[in-house]
């Protein structure tokens, strides 16, 4: 266990040490989250009756807006973050090194995630300070610790999302269209920035499928207040499943995408 | 003379044919630029229909002066993908290169440097030039039969706004070279520049100060320009001023952006950190 921990520690090491050393990535995360933010309410912000845009109902809208885009960054810096992480080695030249070292599976994506939680705090905190200084936004927080629980389970699922899709950036080459497929339809069918009610019935039942609907019902619910769909302790329940399930099931698809290629001895090619 | 533009059009036939060998290795990133813009304005349009209600439509005519919402969403969403992947590209394939560890050769071979970035962004002309046609004759085709007619005088438009665009994207591939991180700064540079062109909204809606900075872009006249071809949206200027000025950015940018790239290459070339990232 401690020789685990010690290589999660080399790996996180490694990363920070990576991010660090480019200033302008500390600066770009800073600034490109608020920018999206911007981009989709003045977006948005087209459609709505004139001069709503000071009403305590837009208020509401941009503080759920916020939380909903909260889960975006999360899932981009966990999934997509740890998917290219393997094209990025790949590319580089090292993963073949890194996939015969005689280290632990998660070591590999381990130091990843952890950087993704680090510039995930990063983001969010400058667009939470963007938009309280906007004076247009206050952004609420009901339930802290509850919240952090779901948080914490998002990790847990997001992290094994990210093994499954490295395990298979690992055996298709090209997966990246794939993974931004995959965000879209996250981000339009989980109700990510509108309630999946607002769905036609046939959309809805698409939308209730997904787990990924739960994880945002339930930020919002303990973030903002808004009604959950099964109920707080069901959805709750529902999270522990998924996450532990997410998280097994992306350890099996790495491990047997990583046994295949070195089999037929194509993990450096991309 | 003829000799040297004959080897010149080998290179870029070289390098064209290279690229676009790459691209298309990877078949669902090509689809995945057909979907794009269909997706995004699909999020945007879903979300505008949540905050507005059903009377989400008539809000949008207001400000925009069309109630075809769809097809004003996807002509931003194409235009906008468009400058974001050709300023991406050109940097990035520089970025690409220097961590293959061919960069410095490719810098090394006795090819004209402007021919080498020009070449780069070929590709991208091509495949975006397709998807233009592609995803805007269908999205006409589909929610307005009628402005098909405005088709080749909006893809004249946009020809000719993409070259002062290869101009802004010279500038950023020179800070590729020179800072070893470019990502981010692109990444900014190119979200700046999708709240400034008014890619989902009249530009009229955003402060005054940043109209005049949207007023530098030149996708800012391209998309006001189709808009007004295609969906008979308010002009930003009249046509005959948008072709003036976008003609005139065709010349001055893309001369400033290749001094600007020279700068940083001779900056980098003499501290001898080409090949390092």
């Amino acid at each position: 266990m401690s020789r685990v921990l010690e290589e999660f520690r080399a790996a996180f090491l490694k990363d920070i040490k990576i991010y660090s050393r480019y200033p302008s990535w500390v600066l770009g995360d800073v600034l490109v989250a608020p920018l999206w933010f911007l981009f989709f309410v003045l977006s948005v912000y087209i459609f709505s009756p004139p001069s709503s845009l000071t009403s305590s109902d837009m208020a509401q809208t941009l503080s759920s807006f916020f939380w909903g885009y909260t889960f975006v960054m999360l899932f981009n810096t966990g999934v997509v973050g740890i998917g290219q992480y393997m094209v990025i080695e790949q590319t580089s030249g090292t993963l073949e090194q890194i996939l015969m070292a005689p280290i632990n599976r998660l070591t590999i994506v381990a130091g990843r995630w952890a950087m993704a939680i680090v510039t995930d705090t990063i983001i969010l905190s400058s667009t939470a300070l963007f938009l309280v200084a906007s004076q247009h936004v206050g952004i609420q927080l009901q339930h802290p610790l509850s919240l952090a629980a779901v948080l914490g389970l998002l990790e847990a699922a997001l992290l094994g999302l990210g093994l499954t899709f490295a395990g298979v950036t690992l055996r298709l080459k090209g997966v990246v269209s794939a993974i931004n497929y995959l965000w879209f339809g996250v981000v339009i069918f989980s109700g990510v920035f509108f309630p999946v009610t607002a769905f036609p019935a046939s959309l809805e039942g698409l939308s209730l499928i997904l787990p990924t609907t739960y994880y945002v019902d339930m930020i919002k619910h303990f973030a903002v207040g808004t009604p959950t769909i099964l109920g707080s302790t069901v959805e709750g329940g529902l999270l522990c499943v998924f996450s532990v399930a997410i998280l097994v099931i992306g350890w099996n698809v790495f491990g047997l995408m990583d046994r295949i290629v070195r089999e037929q001895g194509t993990t450096g090619t991309y | 003379m003829s000799s040297g533009l004959a080897s010149n059009l080998r290179v870029l036939r070289a390098i064209f044919a290279k690229d676009l060998r790459q691209a298309t290795r990877y078949p669902t990133q090509i689809i995945m630029l057909f979907a794009l813009p269909f997706l995004f304005a699909l999020l945007v349009h879903t979300m505008g229909n949540y905050v507005g209600g059903a009377r989400y439509a008539e809000y949008f005519a207001q400000q925009t002066g069309t109630t075809n919402v769809f097809v004003y969403q996807v002509l931003g969403g194409a235009i906008w993908l468009l400058s974001w992947i050709i300023i991406d590209r050109v940097g990035s394939s520089l970025r690409e290169e220097r961590i293959s560890g061919t960069l410095e050769q490719v810098y090394m071979a006795p090819v004209n440097r402007f021919l080498l970035l020009i070449s780069k962004a070929l590709v991208q002309f091509v495949t975006f030039g397709i998807t233009f046609l592609v995803v805007i004759s269908l999205s006409i085709w589909l929610f307005d039969g009628q402005a098909v007619g405005g088709l080749p005088q909006s893809f004249l438009v946009l020809c000719l706004g993409l070259v002062p665009l290869w101009g802004i994207s010279f500038l950023f591939a020179g800070l590729v070279v020179r800072l070893k991180e470019p990502y981010a700064f692109i990444n900014v540079a190119n979200l700046l520049f999708s709240i400034l062109i008014g890619t989902y909204y009249p530009i009229t809606i955003l402060p005054s100060w940043a109209q005049v900075a949207s007023r530098l872009l030149p996708q800012t006249y391209a998309l006001a320009a189709m808009r007004q071809i295609l969906l008979g949206n308010a002009p930003l200027v009249g046509l005959q001023e948008t072709y003036a000025i976008l003609a005139l950015m065709a010349v001055v940018y893309p001369f400033l952006g290749f001094l600007a790239f020279k700068f940083f290459l001779d900056r980098t070339t003499v501290s001898g950190d080409l090949s390092k990232f």
